[in-house]
């Protein structure tokens, strides 16, 4: 078990800078999700903390310990590979057998941990197989054991499940899940799928051009983007982003882009500057939309309506282009090529992020 | 399996006389006189098989069950060791091939390095370089520093040749095979290590049939060896045989050395072949 500190990592490959100052701290036990999209530093991250690369500059700590220097075998790792790595000369028993070829168990030892490491994750019956006998999910079930033979502190986890089919995917995430808060062991897990992301994550670290943008619980994710970037990243359907600039009338501050004008109350408490170019940002299911001019002014022809069961989502194009996404009750609803327009739902969150500043953080976050 | 029309059948029939057929007419040569061979029709069949063509060739008179006494070849010396500096310089060739060509071929399949493109390049022009290029300068430093008439002289000669060869056939190979490096780092292999009790295992298949090439590529290896060792000790099985073209024709011994020459390369075929038909060189795991 291992808490994981990284303090200040810098990776550069030539003059590409892959992670820019990158700090951020894991507890002991947690399972924290690297989200980004490719090209992110993402992967980068992960193999620095396995001692794959060395980083430019920056430390990294396991349980205070500095293992910056060290070689991967010595830092009582495990790791698993894109599409779920194993050599294909050797039987499934090998392969979780060669975790634990550097260690000094004696002969047995080792019999009796690829045993137990099979027995966990359910793949006894396969361990005389070769990898290229075996389907998707049984290599990757044997991955995993190989994994856990070596009983390390810390798994690292590199989109094991990308090359799998949606159902089982959806299968071994579970299972990685239990397993992960069965043995209590600090995992962290590299995807580009923010799904995967928010069902596994304890916690989601947000990466964006070897920057880390927010980390923070599945929830607070979707509730407080802390910048543009993670606002329409995450969340399925997207957040819907309107471009605007604030203007005040009678003392209150107002949204307003071309046609849309939207409320955001008095300016107490926040940083809202009158003229701002700031970007409004609205989830989904805040928009509901009626079929005569509302007050918000938003208005957009139907381009698609996704039946989706439990809902449906309309979207539609703004005049100036903007693509909107609203939730509606299933059944039903608008046909393409409707007129509709957009109502903010009571209650519902808008978060204002400021375009002028860079990374465009969030400003407000107000109820409507 | 897809079920196989009669076209497929027909094209199988005559690709399979198409290669079989000579080698049929050279056995029956060999097991004929050369009476019987210049019998007109000539017979499909040998009419009284005897394997008289072998023992005169390995330096023995025979007598047919018929009474006829077959002389002992004027070639046999040269053919007896022929054969065993053939068997030598090709196991050597194809040792040194693989000991240097595999490194060779990883390196160039998986690492990147400076000047690799350029590299590649220069290995290329060596492979298309034709071999008879080089053949009157080997002879010539050969005569110099007194390698000419030796098997070390001809082993290096025939290296000039395999070596580009296969490294530029193994480094696809090994191209494709898993990126399973990172996982040998994280299992506590070194680079070295990595290579010779991961990847070497790995491309065990693609080995082999380096080495069948390189084998092969030896063993019927003709120009140089009649140029460079032709009617020394050092003579090699293709050199030895062309001793016939100057002698009063004599075609069951010719036949019958022509089969010789065939057997190692059958031995190998038949021994690999279960493996042969496994190992794909384009994608080297299923």
């Amino acid at each position: 078990m291992a808490a994981i500190s990284i303090d200040r990592l810098q990776k550069a490959f030539g003059a590409f800078q892959a992670i820019a100052d990158l700090s951020l701290t894991i507890a002991d036990g947690e399972l924290v999700v690297l989200l980004g999209p490719s090209g992110c530093g993402k992967t980068t991250t992960m193999n620095c903390m396995a001692g794959l690369e060395a980083p430019t500059s920056g430390h990294i700590l396991f349980d205070g310990r500095d293992v910056t220097a060290m070689p991967p075998h010595q830092r009582n790792i495990a790791m698993v590979f894109q599409a779920s790595t194993l050599y294909p000369h050797l039987t499934a028993r090998e392969n979780i057998a060669m975790s634990l070829h550097k260690s000094a168990l004696s002969r047995s030892d080792v019999k009796r941990r690829v045993a137990e490491a099979a027995a966990t994750v359910d793949v006894t019956p396969l361990l005389d197989k070769l990898p290229g006998h075996l389907s998707g999910g049984e290599r990757q079930r044997v991955a995993t054991a190989k994994a856990i033979v070596r009983q390390p502190s810390l798994f690292l986890l590199d989109e094991p499940l990308a090359s799998l089919d949606a159902s089982l995917r959806l299968t071994l995430r579970a299972e990685l899940v239990n397993l992960q808060k069965r043995l209590g062991t600090t995992m962290i897990f590299v995807t580009h799928d923010q799904t995967e992301a928010m069902t596994i994550g304890d916690r989601i670290a947000i990466m964006r051009g070897g920057r880390l943008e927010q980390i923070a619980t599945p929830d607070e994710i979707y509730a407080k983007p802390a910048s543009r970037f993670v606002a329409g990243f995450i969340g399925s359907p997207p957040m819907n982003l309107l471009q605007g600039t604030v203007v005040e009338e009678k003392g209150r501050r107002v949204f307003t882009a071309a046609g849309v004008r939207i409320d955001l109350g008095a300016p107490e408490g926040t940083e809202l500057q009158e003229g701002a170019a700031v970007t409004l940002g609205i989830r989904p299911e805040h928009l509901a939309v009626g079929s005569v001019a509302a007050a918000s002014g938003i208005t957009g022809k139907v381009f698609a309506v996704e039946h989706l069961g439990r809902e449906s989502i309309l979207i539609a194009d703004c005049p100036d282009g903007t693509r909107l996404r609203a939730m509606l009750e299933p059944g039903g609803g608008p046909r393409i090529g409707d007129e509709v327009s957009f109502v903010v739902r009571k209650g519902a969150t808008l978060h204002v992020f400021d375009d002028a500043a860079a990374g465009q953080p969030a400003v407000a976050r107000l109820l409507s | 399996m897809r079920k196989l029309g009669p076209l497929h059948w027909i094209a199988l029939a005559v690709a399979i006389v198409w290669a079989l057929l000579p080698i049929y007419w050279l056995l029956r040569m060999s097991l004929m006189t050369s009476a019987e061979i210049s019998l007109f029709p000539p017979a499909i069949i040998p009419p009284a098989p005897q394997p008289g063509a072998f023992f005169n060739l390995l330096g023995r008179p025979y007598t047919t069950s018929a009474g006829i006494n077959l002389l002992a070849s004027g070639q046999s010396g040269q053919i007896l060791r022929g054969l065993l500096n053939s068997i030598v310089v090709s196991v050597i060739v194809t040792g040194i091939t693989i000991v240097v060509v595999v490194p060779l071929a990883y390196v160039f399949g998986r690492l990147e390095f400076r000047f690799k493109q350029l590299l590649l390049f220069s290995l290329l022009l060596a492979v298309a370089q034709p071999p008879v290029s080089t053949l009157i300068p080997f002879y010539a430093l050969y005569i110099h520093i007194g390698l000419a008439g030796t098997r070390t002289g001809l082993v290096i000669v025939v290296l000039t040749i395999t070596i580009p060869f296969v490294t530029w056939m193994l480094i696809g190979y090994f191209r494709n095979l898993p990126p399973v490096e990172k996982l040998a780092r994280i299992d506590g292999f070194s680079r070295g290590a990595t290579f010779l009790r991961v990847m070497v295992p790995m491309a065990r298949p693609g080995i082999a049939v380096a080495a069948v090439v390189a084998f092969l590529f030896s063993w019927n290896e003709y120009v140089y060896a009649q140029v460079l060792v032709g009617g020394s000790n050092a003579v090699t099985l293709p050199a030895a045989m062309s001793g016939f073209l100057f002698q009063l024709p004599n075609p069951p011994h010719l036949a019958a050395a022509m089969v010789l020459t065939l057997v190692p390369p059958f031995v190998i075929a038949f021994v690999l072949q279960r493996r042969l038909s496994d190992m794909n060189l384009v994608d080297p795991v299923r």
